[in-house]
C-alpha cells in the first residue's frame, strides 16, 4: 500500500511536471495532426501516384512527325512533357542534368517505330508507375517497340533510392536531438551563466557547439554509409570525402535550428519536442521516402527549398549517379546559406535573453 | 579605491521593477554582503554587475571600466558562483575544474594543474578529485562551485549565496576561505541569508523591493537603526543584525 502511494505520488508529480510546461506537451499532441496534414496535402492520392512527371521527348530534326504521334499518345495529367533538339547522345545527359525522370527518343526502323527510354533508374517512381505508364501508351498501338535504357549502370533498388535519404535523416535527428538538448541542460544546471560569465565571446561558445555536434552527427553518417555498403551493397558511385563534407553541411543548418529550440524552451522536454516538431514533418516532405514530384506543385515548390530536400538530392546525386564537387555545389550554397541564416538566428535569441 | 560602483542601476521585468536606482560603491579589498527578503533583487543586481543581464537605466563601472564598453576586460578580473552549483554533474571535480579554468582562459596546461591541485587542497578536495559530482555530497558539490570561480585569480569574486544549506563547520571553512583571499588584496561581494555572515563582512548592502534600504558597516547599521543608545553591552539578540535586517526591510 504504501509502495503503490508512492507510486502514484510520482505519477502525479510527473504529470504536474508537464501540465505546469505543457508548451512540449502541445507539440507532441499536436505532431500527429501535423503528419496527417503533410500527408494529406503532399499525397492526395498515394505516395506513388503519377502527376505531371518530368519527362523529355529528343527531336533529332528528322522526326518532327513521331515526336508528334509520341507527344500526343502520351499526354496526359500523367506527364509533364518537353521536346528539346539534340540526338540520342545527349538524352541521358539531359535526363541525368535536367532531373527528367525519362527521356524518350523515337526512331524509325523500316516501317516501324521504335522508342527508346532512357530512365533515370536512381528514382523508383520512374522506374516503376511512370515506365509502366508510359510503355502502356506507348504500346497501345502496334508497331510500337519501346527499348528501356537505364541511366544508372547499377541497380539500386528502392533501399538504394532511400539510402541517401536515411543518412540525410540520420544526421538531421542526431543534430536536432543533441543540440536540443545542449544549451537547456546547462541552462537548467546554471552552468551557461558560468560559463557566460567567462570572458570568452558567445560566439566561441556556440562554434564549440557545433564542432562538438557536428563531429557527432559525421559519424552517425559515416556508420550508416557503411552498414548500406556493407549489409546492403550499396554502391557509392561518387567521392566519399564528398559524401562526408555534405554530411558536415546537412548537420549545420540542423545544429542551428536545435540550438535555437534549446534557448527559447523552458525544459528539456520541451526543446526536444520543438526540434522534433520540425523534424519529423521534414522527413516526409524532402523526398526521403517519396520522390518530390509525387506531391502538388505548390508542396513541391516549399519541398525543393527545405534544407533536408537539399542535402538529400545532392547525397543522391554523389552516391548514387556518382556526380562531383561542381553538380552539387548548389547543395553546399544552399545549405551554408541556411546555416549563417540559424546561427544568426541563434545569437539574436541569445541577446534577447540576456536584457 | 572604489572597485564596483552602480549609478541608478535598475532592471525592469515585464513592468515592474526588480532593481530600483541602485547607487553603490564598493571599495577594493573588502567583503561586502549583500542580504534582502526573497525576491528583492540582489541575484538580479549581482547578474547585472557580471554583465549576464543588461540593465534597463543605469551603468556599472568596474575598476573605473564602464561595464557595457569594456565587458570581456571586466569578466577577466571577475569569478562568479551562481546561486545553483553550475556544474557537470556527469564531469568530475578535476574535469569540472579544468573544462572551467579552459573557458575562464587558463589555456597554460602546467599552470592550469597547479591551480587546480592549489584549490583542490585549500577546498579540501583533494581525495574528491577524481569522483563525479553527481556522486558527491552537497557541501563537496559547493566546494567544486567556489574552486571553479577562483581559477583565474580573479580581482573581484561575486558569490550568491555560496553558503546556503551548508552545515556550520563548512560555512566556517568558507569563511576563512573568503578572509584568506580578502587578506590576498581580493574585493569580495557575498549574497546570504545568514545575519551572522552579514556581520562578518565589512560592509553590508540591504536591498528591499529592488531598493537600496542601508548600506554601510554593520556596527554603523545597528547605530542607524538603534540610534546612539546602542550599546555594545546590550544583549546580543537586541543588537544582532538580525533585528537591523528586519528593521530596514519591514
Amino acid at each position: 500500500m504504501k509502495y503503490l502511494k508512492i507510486i502514484w505520488q510520482n505519477i502525479v508529480k510527473e504529470y504536474l511536471v508537464i501540465i505546469r510546461k505543457p508548451a512540449g506537451l502541445i507539440f507532441w499532441i499536436v505532431l500527429p495532426f501535423t503528419i496527417l496534414v503533410v500527408f494529406g496535402v503532399s499525397f492526395p492520392g498515394g505516395f506513388l501516384e503519377i502527376k505531371r512527371a518530368p519527362v523529355v521527348i529528343l527531336e533529332d530534326g528528322n522526326n518532327q512527325v513521331l515526336v508528334d504521334s509520341v507527344k500526343e499518345r502520351i499526354s496526359s495529367e500523367y506527364f509533364s512533357i518537353t521536346i528539346k533538339k539534340g540526338d540520342d547522345s545527349i538524352l541521358r545527359e539531359l535526363v541525368a542534368g535536367e532531373n527528367y525522370m525519362l527521356g524518350i527518343y523515337p526512331t524509325m526502323s523500316g516501317y516501324d517505330v521504335k522508342t527508346f527510354i532512357v530512365v533515370d533508374n536512381s528514382n523508383p517512381l520512374a522506374e516503376g508507375p511512370v515506365l509502366n505508364t508510359l510503355t502502356n501508351k506507348l504500346k497501345g498501338d502496334r508497331g510500337v517497340f519501346v527499348e528501356r535504357i537505364n541511366l544508372y549502370k547499377e541497380d539500386f533498388g528502392f533501399v538504394g533510392y532511400l539510402f541517401p535519404g536515411i543518412i540525410a535523416i540520420g544526421i538531421m535527428f542526431i543534430s536536432l536531438n543533441v543540440a536540443s538538448m545542449g544549451v537547456i541542460r546547462e541552462r537548467i544546471l546554471g552552468s551557461l551563466e558560468r560559463i557566460l560569465s567567462a570572458p570568452s565571446p558567445l560566439w566561441l561558445f556556440l562554434i564549440s557547439k557545433y564542432l562538438a555536434y557536428i563531429v557527432l552527427a559525421s559519424i552517425s553518417g559515416i556508420l550508416v554509409l557503411a552498414a548500406g555498403n556493407i549489409l546492403f551493397n550499396i554502391p557509392i558511385s561518387g567521392s566519399i570525402w564528398l559524401v562526408i563534407l555534405l554530411e558536415v553541411f546537412t548537420a549545420l543548418p540542423f545544429i542551428g535550428l536545435a540550438l535555437a529550440a534549446s534557448i527559447i524552451g523552458k525544459s528539456e522536454f520541451e526543446s526536444q519536442a520543438i526540434a522534433n516538431f520540425i523534424a519529423i514533418p521534414l522527413m516526409f516532405i524532402s523526398g526521403v521516402f517519396f520522390p518530390v514530384q509525387c506531391m502538388p506543385n505548390y508542396i513541391r515548390t516549399v519541398a525543393e527549398i527545405l534544407p533536408l530536400t537539399f542535402s538529400v538530392d545532392a547525397l543522391r546525386d554523389v552516391i548514387i549517379k556518382g556526380l562531383g564537387y561542381s553538380d552539387i555545389i548548389y547543395a553546399f550554397g544552399a545549405l551554408s546559406l541556411y546555416a549563417l541564416l540559424f546561427f544568426i538566428l541563434v545569437i539574436l535569441i541569445f541577446r534577447k535573453r540576456k536584457k | 579605491m572604489e572597485i564596483i560602483k552602480t549609478k541608478n542601476l535598475s532592471k525592469r521585468y515585464n513592468g515592474n521593477l526588480a532593481v530600483d536606482s541602485l547607487n553603490l560603491s564598493i571599495e577594493k579589498n573588502r567583503i561586502v554582503g549583500l542580504v534582502g527578503p526573497n525576491g528583492s533583487g540582489k541575484t538580479t543586481a549581482m547578474r547585472m554587475i557580471c554583465g549576464l543581464l543588461r540593465q534597463t537605466n543605469g551603468e556599472v563601472e568596474i575598476n573605473g571600466l564602464n561595464l557595457s564598453r569594456n565587458l570581456s576586460k571586466i569578466q577577466e578580473m571577475l569569478g562568479y558562483l551562481p546561486q545553483q552549483n553550475a556544474l557537470f554533474p556527469d564531469l568530475t571535480v578535476y574535469e569540472n575544474l579544468y573544462y572551467f579554468g579552459a573557458v575562464f582562459g587558463v589555456c597554460d596546461r602546467k599552470l592550469l594543474n597547479r591551480k587546480i591541485n592549489d584549490l583542490l587542497e585549500k577546498l579540501g578536495l583533494k581525495d574528491q578529485k577524481k569522483q563525479r559530482i553527481e556522486k558527491l555530497s552537497g557541501g563537496f558539490q559547493r566546494r567544486t562551485a567556489v574552486a571553479c570561480s577562483l581559477l583565474h585569480n580573479p580581482e573581484i569574486i561575486i558569490l550568491d549565496e555560496p553558503t546556503i544549506g551548508l552545515d556550520p563547520a563548512i560555512r566556517v571553512e568558507f569563511w576563512n576561505l573568503f578572509k584568506g583571499l580578502k587578506s590576498q588584496g581580493k574585493t569580495i561581494l557575498i549574497s546570504t541569508h545568514y545575519m551572522e555572515e552579514a556581520d562578518e563582512c565589512d560592509e553590508v548592502i540591504i536591498l528591499n523591493r529592488g531598493k537600496l534600504a542601508g548600506f554601510g558597516g554593520p556596527d554603523e547599521l545597528r547605530k542607524k537603526v538603534f540610534g546612539n543608545v546602542y550599546d555594545l553591552s546590550q544583549t546580543k539578540s537586541k543588537n544582532s543584525f538580525e533585528n537591523v535586517y528586519l528593521n530596514l526591510t519591514k
